[in-house]
């Protein structure tokens, strides 16, 4: 066990050295493995994995999905989605920063990425709260709050990476991601409404718009939906695997960019070279924490935390709110992806001999995820946000995400306390099997 | 605005048509074997060649615009002078882990290339996307001594 931790410790501080997460994991579990079985052992192992994690047809989920995200984030459906969103309720207190919320919660159905969404949904949603006279607080604490429900609403790249590290199905999580995914979407604008009721100053309500504005409006989702339906709706039927329905997915979200005549030759380029690029960094993540997991197996870091938790009797819900715990702090200074691929091989075994569903603890970990990218000081999505519109001081931001924060905290605990809120949905379409 | 180096822009490009290759590949595999009842041959182990040039090819791109997930947490608290110095020591050190990597995929690409290796379904020869492997490395560790030498843009600069 204290090898483990020394090592973990060792990866953190060479991060904070400046060296790039995937390099420090990499290196430190070569170390690691090196110290167990010596140098050519080490070095075999590290040129297998970077083989094999390349030569694997199940990992190419992970680029479609980034692929079809980038196409959607041109398509032109998030604004869409926000005139929809803003149509039904923007005549309510804080209806615009709810749209935005809404507009995040349906763009997350199209895409997996939480950064991709808040982009996208602060070049629609920011400039007409701003004209609505909306403030910077609750403008870009909404967005970027809502902006992590991309990640929750399948298709997710968080939940797929979980999936692979730990052979759980990844349709399993897509389904299990979807009543969690109202849920806190709810909690979100309701937490909006709360504050736009105390201060009504901070959301000047907007007008009520007549049904048939609103009729004609949603009819302007349709993509969204259809898009939606093939995508999950194929991979719950087991018409195709989670890697086909990327593929298809992507293959969607390019024939609707193509049809709204919203690609250039100049934003193919972009996409492919932004998609391309995010595919090689989560690559190189994924093989420097493969290299670490690698190391953790050889040492014995899941029986003595096992017998660590039998020989005091902790009961299994106590270990899970520790981890919890410590993803939340671990999360406000550290990149949530490194923190999710560095740890999980530690941590997951533990979960799985307390009993505890996989579905259900990655379900947690995804929220976990939100919550540490919108935590302060380095929340990746405050990060976008920030970028995305410089005029707003930062500490704006960080005032109007912190009531979100905390509401995603509520859901986390909710979560802990009811599991069937994320189990029911695979059980009842027995995806577990898979 | 972002100066993009030819070489990188070029690489990050031919990745990204890997990638749309990818989709259509999927796509057809998937209505071909539906609708056709014929899904197309070897599309499985065209895909992981495909996914290889599309991860290998961007990798150096990585190193050249530091596009690496990298922490800023102690942005704030290390002297600047200091942030910039580790900065640079950082990239010594990259440099060094990929250089071991690239020999070590050079040693495995030799054992591929010797043993011939190939696809099941089409016999396509593994060894020339062994030895791209290795090459991007060595190219991912070049860029990295390059920005020892000449830092990038906007390094400075933090994240928040």
């Amino acid at each position: 066990m204290i090898e483990t931790l020394l090592a973990l410790g060792a990866t953190l501080v060479l991060s904070f050295l400046r060296v790039p997460l995937a390099i420090a994991m990499g290196l430190i579990g070569f170390c690691g493995i090196a110290f167990y079985r010596g140098v050519v052992v080490a070095g075999a192992s590290l040129s297998t994995t970077f083989f094999e994690t390349g030569f694997q047809y199940t990992l190419s989920v992970v680029p479609l999905f980034i692929l079809m995200g980038n196409f959607v984030a041109r398509a032109g459906m998030a604004n869409d989605l926000y005139k929809a969103a803003h149509a039904c309720l923007g005549h309510l207190p804080g209806g615009l920063a709810m749209a935005t919320v809404g507009a995040c919660a349906g763009f997350g159905a199209i895409c997996g990425s939480s950064i991709a969404t808040a982009a996208t949904i602060t070049r629609v949603a920011y400039p007409s709260m701003k004209r609505y006279g909306y403030s910077d607080a609750l403008a870009t604490g909404s967005i970027a709050a809502g902006g992590t429900l991309g990640i929750l609403i399948p298709p997710s790249v968080i939940m797929v990476l979980y999936g692979l590290m730990t052979e759980t199905s990844i349709g399993a999580m897509f389904a299990a991601g979807i009543v969690p995914g109202a849920l806190a979407t709810l909690i979100l604008v309701a937490t909006i409404w709360v504050w736009a009721v105390k201060r009504p100053q901070v959301a000047p309500r907007g007008q009520r718009q007549s049904w048939r504005d609103r009729l004609i409006a949603l009819s302007g989702v349709k993509w969204v939906v259809l898009l939606f339906v093939l995508v999950m709706g194929g991979i719950y039927a087991g018409a195709f695997t989670a890697t086909e329905g990327a593929g298809i997915g992507s293959m969607g979200g390019f024939l609707i960019a193509l049809a709204k005549r919203a690609l250039t030759v100049d934003i193919m380029i972009d996409i492919m070279r932004d998609s391309a690029r995010t595919t090689a960094m989560m690559f190189s993540v994924l093989i420097g924490a493969l290299i670490f997991a690698n190391f953790v197996n050889f040492t014995a870091m899941t029986d003595d935390l096992v017998g660590f938790v039998s020989r005091f009797a902790i009961h299994p819900t106590l270990v899970i709110v520790v981890i919890c715990l410590i993803y939340v702090l671990l999360g406000s200074a550290m990149e949530e992806l490194s923190m999710i691929l560095l740890t999980v091989p530690v941590f997951f075994p533990l979960v799985k001999a307390l009993g505890a569903d996989p579905i259900w603890f990655g379900i947690l970990i995804v929220v976990v995820v939100q919550i540490g990218m919108i935590s302060p000081p380095i929340g990746m999505n405050l990060f976008v946000v920030r970028k995305m519109v410089p005029t707003v001081a930062t500490q704006e931001i960080f005032k109007g995400v912190l009531p979100f924060n905390l509401s995603l905290i509520v859901l986390l605990a909710l979560l802990i306390a009811f599991p069937e809120l994320a189990t029911m949905l695979p059980n009842a379409l027995k995806l577990n099997a898979k | 605005m972002k100066r993009e180096h030819p070489l990188d822009l070029a690489l990050s490009i031919i990745a990204g048509l890997a990638l749309i290759a990818m989709m259509f590949l999927t796509s057809l595999d998937v209505i071909g074997r539906y609708f056709l009842s014929r899904p197309v041959p070897g599309a499985f182990e065209l895909t992981e060649l495909l996914l290889v040039l599309a991860i290998f090819l961007a990798f150096p791109s990585l190193s050249y615009s530091g596009g690496q997930i990298e922490t800023d947490a102690l942005a704030q608290v290390i002297p600047p002078r200091l942030w910039r110095a580790l900065y640079r020591i950082a990239r010594l050190f990259a440099c060094a882990c990929l250089a071991y990597v690239a020999w070590k995929t050079w040693t495995k690409a030799g054992q591929i290339a010797k043993a011939g290796d190939t696809t099941s379904a089409l016999s396509i020869s593994l060894a020339p996307f062994a030895y791209l492997i290795c090459a991007m490395t060595a190219l991912a560790c070049t860029f990295e001594l390059l920005r020892f030498f000449v830092p990038r843009d906007g390094d400075s600069e933090t994240a928040l």
